[in-house]
């Protein structure tokens, strides 16, 4: 049905971004705050490029300068406090998000942004109407998902940060190279949040504000995951998002954010652990 | 060891403190002779903060005008801005601020959240204050002594778009209404006044903020509605009316004045769209000439959806209120803000004229870029007289006035 | 010059951020409850109050109670909400109570929203009266507002001092480092969270939430969202979490530069940038105090001895450190027994 598509479609926007934050959390093993604002700057970035040289330079120019401040970022300010243990991590990217928030304010002001990018005319295809913007927006997540499933299944690196992820020290011991993971899982993470940033900034809008929105639907999706599984996250932001939008179906839409919470909520209740994480973690439950 | 971070922090904090009582040292604390300070009480962050800088622009405008032509009673006038943050603790704070350190004589432009909570002060310290953008209905009735506005209340904008659904022959009305207090409450007088006409109103709300709107746009048009009406700001008015557009719901669509902007006019669908705001009059030399500064300023037109004139008009209101009291004790120039912003009196268009009027010992009334200004007791725009605009050629017009239909308020 | 209304604003703002800092303190310091919901159970502390107080013919009806009575009656709807919630949450740790709290904060917020019949929805409660406000001119009423606010502070400082060194905080703390070892000494830790987290909800009502409407003078559900939260989580980091004066000069620090930056004037159209100050300086802040000085900048001392956390676990609190040779004998007897 239309709605399902609707779901779908905001449920991608938040499974690229949440993917990028999963990732980080399952490597670093922290919940990295300032993602959400690293999801404002690419879609900022973009925006403010577009312009000058175009959209897709733009776009490619916003992806990568993310991508290099997330690398410099844990290089800069977590790693030094990488053994102090996650919560410090947490509220150093609070820290971090913060700054970053107020960078942003600072340098593009506060005017509004709408992306010149149009999805098109919406045709009907079967049951549903659909517009061709949309349909790339899907395509998009598809090739993101599936590349980075690639990327871990397949690639050495990828090899190496799956090991590093199941058990760092073990890893380290093996002789995995950490700092070169480190590197790699901050860059396409943070790379990640800049296209998450910039789908949402094409579909919807962007202010400076937007970070924080972003971040509360990002840990939703990623606590309700689980740890240990990105394809997991992948699948409960889809949830999410088709959840959203389907109960628009049968109640009022003004409990829309207050049906991903209390679904979120309720999961967690029944399934502590989320719902597609395999390892059942004693510290999760008491 | 232990010790010598706090104390750092503290040292830093005393030296910040230090240096700003540098900064304001000179000035005296009586207002007899040295700048007159206005005070602007304006969301630099936070949710009014895409609105802000076209405000912020006017106002220099304004403030440059009046300086220009020899400032009030041949003193130059100094714009103070604080930040309020959009929220209710910012304008406190701000507030704070700006009527204990930086002695301001006025305040201009605080939203409705801010005018709400700082009523009280504002009436027992006797800052006169006007508001370029709340349209809160709190107002309504507790203005005219030192709170003004120069913005329709909500339930005027709710009334009017009623009545023009209502003139046009529209049963079913959609509704698509922001969850915020400046955009619902319209909502709620029009669904009123419209259902009271006879008419029949279904309610979609939304979240400012989420990244799509495209379950509520299917749900307001699931019913067939001959009608929509948008009340929202742009953040989330502008995905709403480009889904609308990727879907082809073709109806007329009635939007709230904050979607009055340039980018609004520039959609696909910008023909469908009508707007209905207090009638401001193109051709008025006031209009007119604000508009050249400000395409000068900032290399585009007024944009009425962000209140950017009005928040000129308000600054150029307490200077002549101030020249026609030739006082700047808050109770005197209070008094005079009503009788200079309306009729009867020698229209005037400009800071320079109204002031050459009044040393002529004339009576005079101010007609602003924004509107004819002309208020009620209460310190509202009396004129229900309002403009219906509509999109041609990518920039919004104004077509017909429509008086407010009194009958409607039921 | 500085002028000391501004100051008096400022400081009253800041003792109300203290208030929070330190109850947030006392469930996650000293209990390992990272709470990311307690913008929610001030909110309910707020609006129960003013619901309670307000005029029965105003705008939006009340009971018309006097202030002390609701204050205590905030307290107990706040205490209810909170057993309400720390039900399901409690169940839950580390990353997983935090995103169950942050939710449900979120819930009320809409739901403060969405019942506007009750609550005013997003045209808030206004006019809210102030105790003894009649009595005192208006130019001198927000010295007894603050003075008012400072005892408030002060109660909330010897409640969380009591709770530190008693055998209940330390029983508390036991828990928070190890778990295992504290169930097998015969403590319910269930029960002990679950008091601790309606003790707090409790305060918000009683004493938070009150407090923050007397200085707002009109609150709105945006007042409570999760900024706040962030801002008093940043008051405590940084002036140590687990200490028992560092919440109170982290939250003033915080409070203090945010907002005495309002008195460097620029011209206005770069406002911008002195709004961006705010967020710039606490994020900078928030990091340089976790990189060179992580227990905030005092730590846990007075009568707490070395208790260092253990296990690598997710939820291990920043290492308390003792700058005192005091101990109660409860802490004693619990280092003794550790070792």
């Amino acid at each position: 049905m239309q709605n399902l598509l609707f779901g779908l479609l905001t449920g991608s926007v938040l499974a690229v971004a949440a993917s990028g934050f999963a990732l980080l959390r399952n490597t670093e093993r922290f919940l990295h705050i300032a993602h959400g604002q690293f999801m404002a700057l690419g879609a900022l970035l973009a925006l403010v490029l577009s312009p000058e040289i175009g959209a897709v330079a733009g776009i490619a120019v916003a992806v990568v300068a993310t991508a290099a401040l997330g690398v410099v970022c844990g290089k800069v300010l977590f790693d030094p406090v990488k053994h102090r243990g996650g919560n410090v991590l947490l509220f150093t990217s609070v820290g971090l998000a913060f700054v970053t928030y107020g960078a942003m304010i600072a340098i593009f002001g506060t005017t509004l942004r709408v992306s010149e990018i149009e999805l098109g005319r919406a045709r009907d295809v079967g049951p549903v109407s659909v517009a061709p913007g949309e349909v790339v927006i899907l395509a998009i997540t598809v090739v993101v998902v599936a590349g980075l499933w690639l990327f871990l299944g397949r690639t050495a690196m990828g090899r190496d940060i799956r090991a590093v992820a199941s058990n760092r020290e073990l890893a380290h011991v093996r002789g995995v190279a950490i700092n070169r993971v480190s590197t790699t899982v901050w860059a396409v993470s943070s790379g990640l949040a800049a296209v998450g940033g910039i789908m949402s900034g094409v579909v919807g809008s962007v202010t400076t504000e937007s970070g924080w929105g972003y971040i509360l639907l990002v840990l939703a999706a990623a606590v309700l995951g689980g740890i240990g599984n990105i394809l997991g996250v992948i699948g409960a932001a889809l949830l999410l998002g088709v959840v959203m939008d389907m109960s628009a179906l049968v109640i009022d839409t003004s409990y829309r954010p207050v049906v991903a919470f209390a679904l979120l909520i309720a999961v967690l209740l029944v399934r502590p652990q989320g719902l597609f994480s395999f390892h059942a973690r004693k510290e999760v439950a008491a | 060891m232990q010790t010598r971070i706090p104390s750092l922090a503290v040292a830093a904090a005393f030296a910040l403190v230090l240096s700003s009582c540098a900064e304001n040292g000179n000035r005296d604390s009586g207002s007899d002779s040295g700048a007159v300070v206005f005070g602007q009480l304006i969301g630099v962050s936070g949710d009014m903060a895409p609105f802000t800088p076209p405000a912020i622009d006017a106002a220099k405008i304004a403030i440059a005008e009046i300086n220009d032509a020899g400032g009030v009673m041949g003193r130059d006038v100094k714009l103070v801005t604080e930040d309020n943050r959009s929220t209710v603790d910012g304008a406190v704070s701000g507030f704070s601020k700006l009527t204990s350190v930086s002695d301001v004589d006025v305040i201009g432009s605080p939203e409705s959240d801010a005018v709400v909570a700082l009523f009280d002060q504002i009436e027992q310290r006797q800052i006169p204050t006007i508001c370029s953008s709340c349209g809160t209905t709190f107002v309504d009735d507790k203005g005219g002594s030192y709170m003004f506005r120069v913005t329709a209340s909500d339930s005027d904008n709710g009334l009017i778009v009623a009545q023009v659904a209502r003139d046009a022959g529209v049963e079913k009305l959609a509704m698509i209404v922001q969850n915020t207090e400046g955009a619902s409450a319209p909502a709620e007088v029009a669904q009123a006044a419209f259902e009271r006409a006879g008419g029949e109103v279904t309610t979609v709300s939304i979240e400012p903020g989420a990244s799509s709107y495209n379950s509520e746009v299917a749900k307001a048009f699931s019913g067939s509605p001959d009608a929509l009406y948008l009340g929202a700001g742009v953040e989330a008015g502008i995905p709403i009316l480009r889904e609308i557009e990727r879907r082809g719901y073709d109806v007329p669509i009635y939007v709230s004045p904050d979607l009055i902007t340039d980018e609004v006019a520039q959609l696909p669908n910008a023909d469908q769209l009508s707007a209905a705001l207090t009638a401001f009059d193109v051709e008025s030399p006031a209009y007119q000439s604000y508009a050249e500064r400000y395409q000068a300023a900032t290399g585009g037109p007024p944009e009425p959806g962000m209140y950017d004139a009005n928040n000129y008009d308000q600054y150029i209101l307490f200077a002549l209120a101030m020249e026609a009291a030739q006082s700047t004790s808050g109770k005197d120039v209070a008094a005079q803000i009503i009788d200079v912003a309306s009729a009867p009196g020698t229209k005037v268009y400009s800071f320079a004229d109204g002031k050459a009027a009044l040393e002529k010992g004339e009576d005079i009334d101010f007609d602003g870029a924004s509107s004819n200004l002309d208020m009620n007791e209460h310190g509202n725009l009396a004129s229900p007289l309002l403009s219906v605009l509509t999109v041609q050629d990518g920039a919004w017009v104004p077509g017909d006035q429509v008086e407010l239909d009194a009958s409607l308020r039921g | 010059m500085i002028s000391l209304d501004f100051l008096v604003t400022v400081a009253t703002l800041a003792l109300i951020y203290a208030m929070a800092a330190q109850l947030l303190n006392l469930e996650a310091g000293w209990g390992g409850m990272w709470d990311l919901g307690i913008a929610g159970l001030i909110g309910v502390g707020a609006y129960s109050y003013v619901l309670l107080t307000s005029p029965t013919d105003a705008f939006v009806p009340g009971l018309g109670l006097a202030f002390p009575l609701g204050m205590i009656g905030a307290g107990l709807i706040t205490a209810t909400v909170a057993v309400v919630i720390g039900w399901p949450a409690l169940r839950l740790r580390g990353e997983y109570f935090l995103i169950t709290t942050f939710a449900f904060a979120e819930i009320l917020r809409q739901l403060i929203v969405i019942n506007k019949d009750l609550t005013g929805g997003t045209f808030g409660l206004t006019g809210i009266a102030r105790p003894w406000e009649l009595q005192f001119t208006f130019e001198g009423y927000p010295y007894v507002r603050l003075g008012l606010t400072a005892l408030l502070t002060l109660a909330i400082w010897l409640v969380c001092s009591r709770f530190a060194s008693s055998a209940y905080g330390a029983s508390l703390r036991a828990a928070r480092d190890n778990e295992p070892l504290a169930m097998a000494m015969g403590k319910s830790i269930k029960t002990l969270r679950m008091s601790t987290y309606a003790t707090v909800g409790l305060l918000c009502g009683l004493a938070v939430g009150p407090a923050y409407s007397w200085f707002l003078g009109a609150i709105v559900p945006s007042v409570f969202s999760a900024n706040l939260t962030f801002t008093i989580w940043a008051g405590l980091v940084i002036g140590g979490l687990g200490s028992k004066l560092g919440p109170i000069l982290g939250a003033a620090l915080l409070t203090a530069v945010s907002e005495l930056v309002r008195l460097v004037e620029v011209a206005p159209e770069h406002a911008n940038l002195v709004s961006a100050i705010h967020p710039l300086l606490v994020g900078v802040l928030l990091i340089a105090v976790l990189r060179w000085r992580p227990d905030g900048l005092l730590s846990e001392r007075g009568t707490f001895t070395r208790l260092r956390g253990r296990q690598g676990g997710r939820h291990a609190a920043p290492v308390a450190q003792a700058s005192t040779a005091g101990t109660s004998a409860t802490a004693a007897r619990l280092e003794g027994e550790r070792a």
